[in-house]
């Protein structure tokens, strides 16, 4: 290591000492002045073969390999630099030596630069599976977090909503998951894709700004990702944000203002049928035919009479508002660039007090120093409010509260026990959401600065040397208070009351010292390596405490000691380190024969002591056919090109300290008084002490194309992963003491085509013609199991794992039907000896005939693998009007809808469903006259009907408008005197309509895509475990859809500024 | 030049960080307890401590009630029960077993526990206690175990690398197991409790209890007379010993469940859940969601009072009380949350051999008059807690007065243990201010609740858990132990005595003359030749009414059946006799991935 560092030094040394010697050598000679300097694009890198000649002149020459060139010219000529995909610019000597000039690419496709890992690249010499998304692309759809913008618009890459709350961020997978877990955070940080802002690790995407997003590439397969090693196999996201250009400042504001709505009401049942239902409920009782225990009370019944029925969910959903103004500033001379930003968005929510605030600011400037350094910062800043009090779960008691209570007393205060008279007789109106908001806060605030750094040396010709630090420090304090007597607190006094403050301190830190080296030889064979040397290290830290009995509700959470409780506390720290290096090869030959092989080595804090070391190997060939000599007569054809890859790449895989085991820890209270109060352990984690790493190696093949002079252009892929030594926390049978451990077992396989297509459909030829353009995506991911604990081990049904399944599937049993009277007739209900059932039961099939339902009946329903993905965007122009439509869609998978199953206690799923106690989701159910297949009888005396949880399984394929958007261009002539340089006027709809979604269509509920998982973050269940099964039917990483907020659509006015 | 420099300093100072990296790849948590510091001496405690923990999270907790309450001749269901686990109507692998888990973890750690305080240091004393603490732990939790699943795997050294196997041993090996470390815990723990162990932790007259039954359940179940012998000696000797051990009866069954006396002489063995937010996990007006490790059972066998006792309820032409008017109670911390899991087993048998009767008042509680138990374990009685207006015009008042009940002085429900003509608006044909509900009108949501465990400290915050502790074995049990052993002995004179002075102590009543306390006696004793297994069954129905011993009572009895069909309509269809045992968790099944597969209890 030190070695190393003492090599880079000197080298570092020595290359500079040469720079300045050369520099102060420098003679200036009169009448003519030799001139020299460097041709940079836009990120630095030189570029050969531009032409520089003396403007009225045809004195001239062209820049070498690095984009050097050297003249002698007049003191006041004018230099003009030109290439065939560059920009043209002008310069005036002005005396001086050193001119160095930095030129804008012609946007040309192949010529694009694009940012890969620790680096960037032409696109034409990229060998990898990379999706590149622009700023204009993503802001089509306006949204407070850039994982939302990217639902259908990337290939392989799956968004999923899991909630509606103000400022929820979706789950985000590259071709699928690779993990066994059944935790929804581990899933999430094992399948998840790494974020990289501006080089380093991001984490965490809600406090990113995505105004300041300039590009986003997205490296899918390993050969591109191999080179993040143990942290690449979830997909890599690449984030540059904007920085300084040269140039004039320009000024630039971006801002909208939206009106959300719900997507829809879930459907529940009027008073009327509300009576209906719970008369069902009693004749359908089947312990005590004809009676219920919840009986409409006295209120409901003169409710009833005076044809009073009250729409919870219209007293509480409201239109939420969302703004975003950003303010940007950028600009620079060729040594100095710089840029600013300051925003700020607000989105509001449909449940009352429901919203999330973000403040940002960005500072970046990139400054060089002499001709061979060069060094920057780039600063985002962010301040982020979250308060949602009452959660995201309100819809829940909105649809269980009876129809029959009017929301307010005659004096037109709140009703506030409008359950009064039944057993729920203490749940509080949610409109205390409104009238008591002051008492219920659930506020998270959040700040982080996140810091990039970099210098860059030039030593030697072709010879680099980049130093990046990344500084990244957020901190978090959460503010919760429920007061007595509100919808979150039905408890009646105040030393009910409840407060709870927390606080997380986080940093992280990452170096990376670079070395890079490029040389083309033989103008033929170009040849780039680059070395890393980086260490990460992250720590976390927080305390929490809560308290009861606030004296007042204006005291909130601010000060525990005036309560009359005594305060509990918890506190949580945790630390990690992450040690590589990596080599990267790139040669190229002739343009047409590519080749990347790269190797890093990682190690990790996180895993047994001599298995902490991994190495991540990659190789990517390229061949770029159309620069054949017998393609140039192929004339439709204007790129080919052809790549493939194989490579390892992993993931963090365990959090920290898990190798170790742990005890939970508790306390008890021997007796009553003090002395009796001890610290209470039970060993409950079997510490691993060969943990290793995961690994998972894929092989990619893609081809790119551009027909018609690129007017149809695309790529299309296919990939195999296998992933190996999953890292497990796998469930022991309860008899050997302790609950769960971490193995490396286990095999997983993927597989998948993706198809990305952009025909310029009409082309624009002449400004104000007519224009239209599609970009078509197409994918589809097949994922499996291939082996378990050992080869011989087909099935893990404890934890819903099976060989050759996917890693997610519904195991419970196969609803057939409802019984029916004349099965009974038939004999066919009493060949069924256990459980004995009557007609208007869940009939679930006998797999074994034995005329007994037992857990061997269960079998492996569905998954939640979609059969195929896409996503289509059209983009029409004419004149000055612009317009742009996002369709997407996810097909053939299902889904799992906890809250037409019942439980009974409500802790999740719905508590006593179909039962008449609460109203609830309207559905098909048997009655007598009714003899439906969907749903079974009602039944006052049975809080959970057998096989409840078939009837959670449903269709869960769609296809979804996700965005129209139109704008019109302020013309010029309206600007002149403004002062403006352009101005943009849009209009803009988010999630206008469902398409198709039989789940919708049905009534189940506003919106197939999911609000929750099946296992909450506090550890309650929101499904039911098969009747006769204890372990759920499905895995708690399931994204499903709960009686949570639902989901919105928005409509936004929106302006875009330059000055 | 100069400027330059000082960046190359700036630089290379940048990229000093990277000194020291293998540091970075060492763990030091902060934040959680591993497992090497269970080998402290603190650790040893904590582990003890930690089981004890463990045990308040099944007792009192609603799932391991139903488990030991449900499916018995005392109980049917309540209006928002289980039909499964009441009725044995497809009763499998998912219904029960949270405690299985649970044992067994616990068991882990009592031989972590038993291997390292044997090389801590540790004084003697110290050691000893902490052992024999252990070995009551563990034989506890393998008592409970045997008891409800037969065979099951038998681990006694600390498990410390993950297996995905596992198999069963015949239950004779665990009951050796259980009788030896019951026997080692007798001979060690102290007499009375000991610090670090307050409260009613577990003393030398606990572990002697649960002996006695662990050779009591193993008598019955292999027909040994040894065992039985030993069982009748050893209940003896603790009766013996009282005095010493600091137990003995109250003279009033009603105080032994007065929260004052939670901890008095006649608890033998409690759960504690206490007031302390961090100790007791208790969270003031937090309410009580289930799950937790929190003491519910005051309210699973709670009727719907607040919305069930409407004022001007009828009976309709088929005979069925219908609830109509306004409740003439609220909810409150006095008459506890209304859960309606089970209740008491009132229905009138339609068919068998007890045609016309039912197990509640004319079984288990047929002797109402002398037996002061069944004032002392049921409300009967609803002092209303709410004024209520009653129009004379009202729907359904039939009393033809209107009226307004006083708090703290009306009766809103009396629940008579006799048919009273009128109900439930007269009594006779003089109207009644709130309702009475006579027997014959009881049904799945009106009953007399069982109120032993009440506790009204909690005020205004009624939804929230009891803070008193379960109290798992009262001295009582010590007798009626040693009743059942010497009967199966062939001892009816001491098996009769020993009933006889549980009877003579259920005979007393605070409100009675001595005389007539006297008189009661009289009539509560038995003779010798009374001494019948469904007697002694019947006895322990009136003793621990509710007190999570019913089930491994019929079990232990080979009763389970026979009663259960003898007396419950709602079970009888269903219950066949490999339901004797539970059925083994299907977790464990599912999760025995390797091996031989972990067998279910034949039926299931």
């Amino acid at each position: 290591m030190n070695e190393l560092k003492r090599l880079l030094s000197y080298r570092t040394m020595r290359g500079l000492w040469l720079i300045f010697v050369a520099l102060g050598l420098s003679i200036i000679s009169r009448g003519q002045t030799p001139v020299k300097g460097r041709v940079t694009d836009s990120i630095g890198a030189g570029i050969p073969g531009i032409s520089v000649t003396v403007k009225g002149t045809t004195r001239g020459t062209t820049t070498d390999n690095s984009g050097n060139y050297s003249i002698t010219v007049a003191p006041n000529a004018v230099l003009v630099f030109s290439g065939s995909g560059t920009l043209t610019r002008e310069t005036k000597i002005d005396g001086r030596s050193t001119i160095n000039i930095t030129l804008s690419r012609k946007v040309s496709d192949l010529d694009q630069v694009v940012v890969v890992g620790y680096g960037s690249q032409r696109k034409k010499d990229v060998t990898g599976a990379v999706v590149s998304l622009s700023a204009a692309t993503l802001k089509e759809v306006p949204s407070s977090n850039m994982v939302d913008q990217l639902k259908g618009r990337a290939a392989g890459v799956s968004v999923v909503s899991n909630g509606a709350l103000p400022g929820s961020v979706p789950q985000i997978r590259v071709r699928g998951n690779r993990t066994l877990t059944t935790s929804i955070s581990a899933s999430d940080n094992l399948d998840g894709p790494l974020y990289v802002v501006d080089g380093i690790p991001y984490g965490g995407t809600l406090d990113l700004n995505p105004s300041d997003i300039a590009n986003m590439e997205i490296l899918k397969d390993a050969s591109a990702t191999a080179i993040y090693g143990s942290r690449g196999s979830g997909g890599v996201i690449l984030i540059t944000t904007k920085r300084g250009r040269t140039g004039k400042p320009v000024m630039s504001y971006d801002g909208y203002y939206g009106i959300t709505s719900i997507m829809g009401k879930y459907k529940v049942y009027n008073g009327k049928e509300y009576a209906q239902l719970k008369q069902d409920a009693a004749t359908y009782n089947r312990s005590a035919p004809g009676t219920t225990g919840y009986p409409l009370s006295v209120a409901e019944n003169a409710a009833l009479a005076a044809g009073i029925s009250s729409d919870w969910q219209d007293l509480i959903y409201r239109k939420g508002y969302s703004e975003s103004h950003q303010l940007a500033l950028q600009g620079g001379t060729e040594t100095t660039q710089y840029g600013l930003g300051a925003g700020f968005f607000r989105e509001t929510g449909i449940i009352p007090n429901q919203r999330f605030d973000r403040f940002n600011l960005r500072a970046t400037i990139d400054q060089r120093i002499g001709s061979r350094i060069k060094i920057g910062l780039n600063s985002l800043n962010t301040l982020s409010y979250q308060n949602t009090p009452g959660g995201s779960g309100v819809p829940g008691g909105l649809v269980s509260t009876t129809p029959l209570a009017s929301p307010y007393n005659s004096d037109g205060t709140v009703n506030l026990f409008p359950r009064v008279g039944s057993i729920d007789a203490a749940q509080i109106s949610a409109l205390t959401l409104i009238t008591k908001a002051s008492s219920i806060l659930s506020r998270s605030r959040n700040l982080r600065t996140f810091n990039s750094l970099y210098a860059e040396v030039k030593i030697l010709e072709g010879l680099r040397y980049r130093f990046n630090a990344g500084l990244n420090f957020s901190q978090n304090s959460f503010n919760g208070y429920g007061g007595p007597l509100t919808y979150v607190n039905s408890a009646t006094v105040q030393s009910s009351s409840s407060a709870n403050v927390s606080n997380t301190e986080y940093w992280d830190y990452n170096f990376q010292n670079l070395l890079y080296y490029d040389k083309t030889i033989a103008e033929k064979h170009k040849i780039g390596f680059t070395g890393l040397f980086e260490v990460v290290k992250n720590h976390s830290q927080g305390s929490s405490m809560g308290v009861t009995g606030v004296p007042a509700d204006y005291i909130g959470s601010s000060n525990f000691a005036l309560a009359s409780g005594t305060p509990t506390a918890n506190g949580s720290f945790t630390e990690q380190g992450l040690l590589s290096f990596m080599g990267r090869l790139n040669y190229a030959y002739n343009n047409r024969y590519l080749l990347t092989a790269t190797l890093r080595r990682d190690g990790s804090s996180t895993l047994a002591p001599g298995h902490q070391y991994f190495n991540y190997p990659a190789i990517g060939l390229g061949w770029n056919v159309s620069e054949e000599t017998f393609m140039k007569t192929v004339s439709f054809v204007s790129n080919l090109k052809l790549r493939g890859g194989w490579g390892i790449s992993g993931n963090r895989n365990v959090s920290p300290y898990s190798t170790l085991g742990a005890l939970s820890a508790g306390y008890y209270n021997f007796g009553t008084g003090t002395a009796g109060q001890q610290l209470a352990y039970t060993v409950t984690n079997l510490p691993a002490l060969n943990l290793g790493w995961q690994s998972t190696s894929q092989t990619d093949i893609g081809v790119d194309f551009g027909f018609l002079n690129s007017r149809i252009t695309g790529s299309v892929d296919w990939y195999k992963q296998k992933t190996k030594d999953i890292l497990l926390s796998v469930n022991l049978p309860p008899s050997n003491g302790a609950n769960s451990t971490f193995a490396n077992l286990g095999k997983t396989e993927g597989k998948g085509l993706e198809v990305s297509l952009s025909v310029d459909i009409i082309q624009n030829k002449k400004a104000g013609a007519f224009g239209w353009s599609t970009d078509l995506v197409y994918f589809f991911n097949r994922e499996k199991i291939t082996q378990l604990s050992t080869p011989q081990e087909k099935s893990n049904i404890g934890n819903g794992w099976f060989v050759g399944q996917p890693l997610t599937v519904i195991y419970d049993y196969k609803k057939l039907g409802i019984w029916q009277t004349e099965d009974s007739v038939k004999g066919l209900i009493a060949a069924q000896t256990s459980p004995v059932q009557y007609p208007g039961q869940i009939r679930v099939q006998d797999v074994d005939a034995n005329g007994k339902i037992t857990p061997s009946d269960r079998q492996i329903l569905g998954n939640f693998q979609p059969s195929w993905e896409g996503g289509i965007t059209n983009r029409f122009y004419f004149k000055n009007f612009d317009l742009s439509t996002v369709f997407y869609a996810r097909m053939g998978m299902k889904m799992v809808v906890p809250y037409i199953t019942g439980n009974s206690t409500g802790g999740g799923g719905f508590g006593f469903f179909n039962q008449g106690r609460q109203n609830q989701v309207k559905t098909n159910y048997w009655t007598r006259s009714n003899p439906t297949n969907d749903f079974p009888a009602p039944d006052a005396s049975n809080a959970v009907a057998y096989f409840a949880s078939t009837l959670a399984y449903q269709d869960g394929s769609f296809i979804k408008c996700r965005s129209i958007n139109l704008g019109y261009e302020l013309p010029q002539k309206l600007l002149k005197r403004t002062g403006l340089t352009s101005v943009r006027v849009y209009v803009n709809a988010t999630n206008p309509f469902i398409i198709y979604s039989p789940f919708v269509k049905a009534g189940y509920g506003p919106d197939p895509e999911g609000n929750g998982y099946t296992v909450n973050g506090d550890g309650s269940s929101n499904t039911v475990a098969p009747t006769g099964a204890s372990e759920s039917g499905t895995p708690g990483r399931q994204i499903t859809v709960n009686l949570n907020n639902p989901s919105v659509r928005q409509f936004t006015i929106g302006f875009n500024m330059k000055f | 030049m100069k400027l330059n420099i000082k960046y190359i300093i700036c630089l290379a100072i940048a990229a000093l960080p990277v000194i020291g990296c293998k540091k970075i790849l060492q763990e030091k948590p902060q934040a959680v307890v591993v497992p090497s510091y269970f080998s402290t001496p603190s650790g040893i405690l904590g582990g003890i401590s930690g089981v004890y923990n463990d045990i308040r999270g099944q007792w009192g907790t609603e799932g391991f009630t139903n488990e030991m309450m449900a499916g018995t001749d005392e109980f049917l269901m309540g209006v928002s029960g289980n039909s499964i686990i009441t009725s044995y109507n497809g009763l499998n692998g998912s219904n029960f077993g949270a405690a299985w888990g649970i044992a067994f973890q616990d068991i882990n750690t009592i031989n972590g526990v038993l291997q390292y305080a044997a090389a801590a240091t540790l004084d003697s004393i110290t050691r000893k206690q902490y052992l024999a603490q252990a070995k009551f732990l563990r034989g506890f939790w393998y008592f409970y175990l045997v008891q409800t699943y037969g065979d099951v795997p038998l681990h006694t050294s600390f498990i410390t690398v993950p297996t995905l196997s596992d198999s069963r041993q015949p239950a004779a090996e665990v009951y050796k197991q259980v009788i030896q470390d019951f026997t080692d815990a007798a001979a060690d723990l102290p007499a009375t409790v000991t610090a670090p162990f307050l409260g009613k932790a577990a003393t030398k007259a606990t572990a002697q209890l649960l002996l006695a039954k662990a050779y009591l359940t193993r008598g019955w179940l292999n027909n040994t007379a040894s065992d039985f012998t030993q069982a009748a000696s050893i209940c003896a000797s603790i009766i013996a010993n009282k005095a010493t051990y600091g137990l003995d009866l109250w003279q009033d069954f009603g105080d032994a469940f007065v929260p004052a006396n939670d901890y008095g002489k006649e608890t033998m063995f409690v759960s504690d859940h206490v007031l302390d937010p961090k100790y007791g996990y208790y969270a003031v007006g937090g309410g009580a969601s289930g799950g937790a490790a929190q003491n519910l059972s005051p309210w699973f066998t709670n009727w719907n009072y607040p919305n069930n006792s409407g004022v001007n309820s009828f009976v309709n032409g088929s005979g069925l009380l219908i609830n109509s008017g306004t409740s003439g109670m609220i909810r409150d911390s006095y008459y506890g949350r209304p859960y309606v899991r089970l209740r008491p087993n009132s229905d009138k048998l339609k068919t068998g051999a007890n045609t016309g009767k039912n197990y509640f008042l004319d079984e288990a509680f047929i002797n109402r008059d002398n037996d002061a138990r069944f004032a002392n374990t049921f409300y009967q009685i609803y002092i209303s807690n709410t004024s209520i207006t009653n129009s004379a015009t009202a729907a359904n008042n039939s009393r033809g007065i209107g009226y307004t009940t006083v708090v703290g002085v009306d009766t809103a429900v009396w629940l008579p243990d006799f048919e009273v003509t009128g109900a439930p608006q007269f009594i006779g044909t003089r109207p009644f201010k709130g309702i009475v509900v006579p027997p014959s009108l009881w049904n799945n949501g009106i009953f007399p609740a069982i109120k032993k465990f009440m506790d009204p400290s909690r005020g205004s915050n009624f939804n929230d858990p009891s803070t008193r502790p379960v109290v798992l074995y009262r001295f009582s049990d010590v007798y009626l132990t040693a009743a059942e052993a010497y009967f199966k002995a062939g001892d009816l004179v001491n098996a009769a005595a020993m009933i006889n002075v549980v009877r003579q102590r259920a005979a007393f009543r605070k409100t009675n003359t001595a005389t007539q306390n006297a008189a009661a006696a009289a009539a509560m004793m038995i003779l010798p030749s009374d001494v019948t297994l469904d007697f002694i069954l019947d006895e322990r129905s009136r003793e621990f009414f509710g007190e999570w011993q019913r089930w491994l009572d019929l079990v232990r009895t080979r009763s389970l059946v026979t009663r259960v069909k003898a007396w419950n309509a709602e079970a009888a269809p269903y219950i066949k006799d490999f339901h004797m045992l539970r059925p083994i968790p299907q977790t464990q099944i599912d999760r025995v991935t390797q091996g031989p597969a972990f067998p279910q209890n034949t039926g299931y």
